[in-house]
């Protein structure tokens, strides 16, 4: 559980810039990129793009495939499941306290 | 608008506004309600009920102990209380809200509101990336 919580931290970290999550949004859309391209696309340095690769590749959230010297990035769509899980995880366990708390209340009600 | 980390659940209660608030500030009330399974028992509920002020839930299965706490951020009797969250399953820092009205004298609709953030600000300023995320990532395992 504490791996979990550190992972969706670094996560969510990663993803709470709004220029990786654009990244993101590209590489969606493109499926694999490369380094240089996913600059382009934003007209931002090389430099720039590749601090932002880190951050999500240290979260797991993009994998880099070295080919020659171009550097291929694609989404790791199973990272993103994780925030996934968090939500189901509440949906579930807050619907099962609003019916026991609609038990309680009307047990209260009879009491009365 | 809803992201991974934000979940609302709406429900009516047939029971009025004031006993619906006032169990989630009653220690008695809690431990009947807020357990996960029929199997774990509630050892502890404190229950500071002031803005700033904090509560201890400890959750117990067999031998494991689970601490939930938080603390109070508003107090709006009868129509909202808010209150931070802090589980073993939880990322540190989320926040509760949950809302009452009054449908009639006997029922209330319960609004609770989830978020994994530490205050709404921060969450208002992640919100919008996060549904492109959640929609990419529907149709990647759809």
């Amino acid at each position: 559980m504490v791996d979990n919580e550190a992972h969706l931290n670094i996560a969510f970290h990663a993803l709470a810039d709004p220029s990786r999550r654009q990244i993101i949004d590209l590489l969606r859309e493109a499926g694999e990129l490369k380094v240089g391209d996913i600059a382009a696309a934003f007209s931002i340095s090389l430099n720039g793009v590749s601090k932002h690769l880190k951050v999500l590749e240290r979260a797991g959230l993009v994998m880099r495939r070295v080919d020659g010297r171009a550097h291929w990035i694609r989404v790791e769509w199973s990272a993103l499941q994780q925030p996934y899980e968090w939500l189901h995880f509440y949906q579930r366990y807050w619907s099962r306290r609003l019916d026991a708390l609609v038990d309680y209340t009307k047990n209260q009600g009879e009491k009365k | 608008m809803s992201t991974p980390f934000e979940l609302t659940l709406t429900r009516t209660i047939p029971a009025p506004r004031e006993t619906v608030f006032d169990a989630w500030l009653d220690p008695a009330a809690l431990t009947e309600f807020i357990r996960p399974m029929e199997a774990m028992t509630v050892p502890t509920v404190e229950v500071d009920a002031r803005v700033g002020g904090e509560f201890l839930i400890v959750m117990k299965a067999g031998d494991e102990e689970m601490p939930h706490k938080g603390e109070y951020r508003t107090i709006d009797r009868y129509d909202r209380l808010a209150f931070t969250w802090i589980s073993p399953a939880t990322i540190p820092g989320s926040l509760v809200t949950i809302d009452f009205r009054a449908i009639d004298p006997a029922t209330t609709e319960l609004t609770l509101h989830h978020v994994g953030f530490p205050d709404q600000t921060m969450c208002d300023n992640h919100k919008n990336g996060w549904t492109g995320i959640v929609d990419a990532l529907q149709s990647q395992l759809s």
